[in-house]
């Protein structure tokens, strides 16, 4: 019996899901070779379907080109070009060419009969997890280890590291989640120098004067450079390097299109594979100590705010406890902590506009918890979400909280609390794994979020719809802020780099690029034109907005996970894992 | 800095690639990745299996740069490897027929994306029209990559209806996007 026009069309619609047997399969194809009018629909019907497919993969994209860059880095060279003329060899020719080729090989290896590679260099230290990478195999690096001639190292880990020390003194500091390629001796080899390759990450070259007069070339996929007698900094992210010239001299080559500057000592330059300017540029002033520093006993902080007079600060970490400090009191003073708190860790915290409530979530029920600020009264807790919670924001009239987390079942989930009903007003679903941070824009009509994915995404508010993707980073999105004026957005991620997007286009302004290591908080000033972001590198950062210079590191004593302006603009505090937390004046621009 | 990559002609991309350039390959890659996973997806209506193709097709690739001589569109050349890459994969599924696969292959025939310009626009504005069930099935199964049955779970739905509401999303988005796209409409 023929199969009806509407059936054929539904099983094309089950295969394309995947959901199609095989014998109703055949029975489609049956029915769309005879029928015209089905397979034109088919061809429009599919079309939309690559559509769809290509607008679902905007959001596979980060994951998909950060496997893609991860795989190709573990690749060897791609095979040379050939000229298309070799593919008129005739096979008769092609086979004495593989015959002399051979011989050729064998004679090569008679006469070189090839002992083991020349060590390179030595492991002096490791930190977590490093592996030497040799071809396809890698094996765990030890301290005292040698790394030779073509093999590789690998960084794997928040807290991993090693160090590697050259026969002349010269030391690399490798750091986490870093990849080396091939390292080779040059002056064994023949070519100018030593050469390191750096695929991903960041290291700290320290050069020794070189007896034999040969520089270390120092690689990444954006960048040459070349150094002597030298100690200097370099970061590498997806579209960019960094280098930071502590002393001696560097020779800094852009790899895209071959332009170059020399480095001088406290100078910085980024290169791109862009054709803006390679200017070599004044190092950031360098901060060390703070105005304060808070003693937070045992907790690690995870999140702080300023309340919004801007005389008490809030901390929230690893006891459960929510506590409040005076800004002006100094180290000087022991903290307040709030009653009823959350049973243990405080990841997140959030005011409402009018300031008359405060929200903190954490990682065990009752997740989140609403105080009266006035009153340091509990009013509210909020059971359910099967989450940790991560994010917390009020919308513009108070009665909305929004409440996200990275974690757990529910981890893709924005709910909207209605504080009134005290119940779910609605889910916002859209993330692939967990949410790290929702922020409402200054007028409350866009709700920012970002996670996991790498995506960043403005919803409509009021209709709970998504506005806008706004795509770039290569990795997880940690936190976000907006403009005081709502038209740009901050963001930052564990691919190293802080960005600034223009939130009516979506466009990437900057990409903000100088932290070693993820960057775990971010914030925007309150008067627009500076954000500061906090990172496991143990550093906060001032950036100026209008042309995305650095203008100040803050070296903290640890990984930093918070960091937070005071409301009249002119304190910085920042805080993490090392149990202080810091309070910095900040200079003028 | 800058507001965005400069623009690097394909070829020269492709030329740094032969040399060794990863960067510059992945660069040159970079816009045929929604193609190439939608080429996988349909072909083998999975978004994990999608993703493998797409990873598999770039390494691929990458090492066969150099077998990429300039008169073939790299488009189309990546077109050819993730076919091969899906069709090993679907293999195992067993699912297309010869006239399916024909039509799947004319749509895909064009590198450039299904839906630029105003279909684009009028694509993503039918998407946040569409509204209840089918809003949430089509969500989930292209966005989230989950597969019919989950989402039928998930929604205490049976298999069928789930399927039946999925054609009709995609039947109302295409009748949307033709309204939107009409000369009337504007």
């Amino acid at each position: 019996m023929p199969l009806p026009c509407d059936q054929a069309r539904l099983r094309l619609s089950d295969l394309l899901a995947g959901a199609l047997a095989p014998d109703d399969a055949d029975g489609l194809d049956t029915h769309l070779a005879d029928c015209a009018e089905c397979r034109e629909h088919a061809h429009a019907y599919c079309r939309l379907d690559r559509a769809l497919g290509e607008l679902a993969a905007q959001a596979e994209l980060p994951q998909v080109a950060s496997a893609i860059a991860a795989a190709l880095a573990a690749e060897p060279r791609a095979e040379p070009a050939r000229a298309p003329a070799q593919r008129s060899l005739a096979p008769a020719r092609w086979l004495l060419v593989a015959a002399v080729l051979l011989l050729a090989v064998a004679v090569a290896f008679w006469l070189i009969r090839p002992t083991a590679s020349p060590v390179v260099a030595r492991v002096e230290r490791v930190a977590g997890e490093v592996y030497i990478v040799s071809g396809q195999t890698t094996q765990p690096a030890q301290a005292g280890g040698a790394v030779r001639s073509g093999q590789g190292l690998r960084t794997v880990g928040e807290e991993s590291g090693a160090v590697l020390v050259y026969a002349d003194d010269t030391r690399l500091e490798i750091g986490p989640d870093s990849t080396l390629g091939e390292l080779t001796d040059g002056t064994r080899s023949g070519t100018a120098g030593k050469r390191v390759v750096l695929l991903d990450g960041a290291l700290s070259a320290d050069v020794a004067k070189q007896a034999d007069g040969q520089p270390l070339v120092l690689m990444t996929p954006h960048a040459r450079v070349v150094l002597q007698d030298t100690r200097l900094s370099l970061v590498n992210s997806q579209e960019a390097t960094r280098v930071d010239l502590e002393k001696g001299s560097a020779q800094l080559t852009r790899r895209s299109d071959g332009e170059s500057v020399a480095l001088s000592p406290g100078t910085f330059s980024i290169a791109r594979s862009l054709t803006e300017s390679l200017a070599s540029l004044p190092m950031p002033t360098q901060f060390s100590r703070p105005r304060d520093s808070l003693p937070a006993s045992l907790q690690r902080i995870w999140a702080l705010t300023f309340a919004p007079d801007g005389r008490l600060l809030v901390t929230g970490g690893s006891q459960g406890q929510v506590r409040l400090w005076q800004v002006e009191a100094g180290a000087d003073q022991e903290p307040v902590a709030l009653d009823n708190t959350l049973h243990a860790d405080v990841r997140a915290f959030a005011f409402s506009r009018d300031g008359k409530l405060l929200a903190a979530g954490g990682d065990q029920p009752p997740l989140t918890r609403v105080w009266d600020w006035a009153a340091r009264k509990e009013v509210a807790s909020l059971p359910g979400h099967r989450t940790w919670i991560e994010a917390l924001a009020f919308s513009k009239d108070g009665k909305t909280l929004v409440v996200a987390g990275a974690h757990g079942q529910e981890s893709s989930q924005i709910r909207l609390w209605d504080l009134e009903r005290r119940q779910t007003r609605a889910v916002l679903d859209g993330h692939v794994g967990g949410v790290w941070s929702v922020v409402f824009s200054p007028d409350g009509q866009t709700l920012a979020s970002a996670g996991r994915d790498g995506v960043i995404k403005l919803w409509d508010f009021s209709r709970e719809q998504v506005r806008q993707l706004l795509l770039g980073h290569a990795s997880e999105v940690y936190a976000l802020a907006f403009s005081p004026d709502g038209s740009q957005l901050v963001s930052s991620s564990r691919d190293r780099t802080v960005r600034l997007w223009d939130t009516a286009t979506g466009h990437e302004l900057r990409c903000l690029l100088g932290h070693s290591r993820e960057v775990r908080a971010v914030a925007f000033a309150p008067d627009g034109r500076t954000v500061a972001s906090a990172s496991q590198d143990g550093t906060a950062r001032w950036w100026r907005v209008a042309d995305g210079q650095e203008l100040a590191t803050f070296k903290l004593p640890g990984s930093a996970n918070a960091v937070a302006y005071s409301p009249d603009g002119r304190t910085l505090a920042a805080a993490g894992w090392y149990k202080t937390v810091q309070l910095w004046d900040l200079p003028a621009e | 800095m800058s507001a965005g990559p400069a623009e690097v002609p394909e070829a020269r991309l492709l030329e740094l690639a032969k040399a060794g350039d990863r960067d510059a390959f992945g660069r040159a890659l970079c816009p045929y990745l929604p193609m190439l996973y939608a080429y996988g997806r349909s072909l083998c209506a999975d978004h994990h299996i999608a993703q493998d193709v797409v990873q598999q097709t770039a390494l691929i690739a990458y090492r066969k740069i150099g077998f990429l001589f300039p008169e073939v569109d790299f488009g189309s050349w990546l077109k050819g490897i993730a076919r091969r890459e899906a069709l090993s994969e679907r293999r195992k599924a067993a699912r297309l027929r010869p006239t399916v696969e024909e039509i799947l292959e004319a749509v895909y025939d064009d590198p450039t994306p299904a839906a630029v310009g105003p279909e684009r626009e009028a694509l993503g504005e039918c998407l946040k029209r569409l509204q209840g069930q089918a809003a949430a099935i089509l969500t989930a199964h292209y966005f989230q990559g989950e597969k019919l049955t989950d989402v039928a779970r998930q929604l205490g739905l049976n298999g069928n209806t789930v399927r039946t509401l999925l054609h009709r999303a995609r039947l109302a988005l295409a009748d949307c996007v033709r309204g939107r796209l009409a000369p009337e409409h504007s």
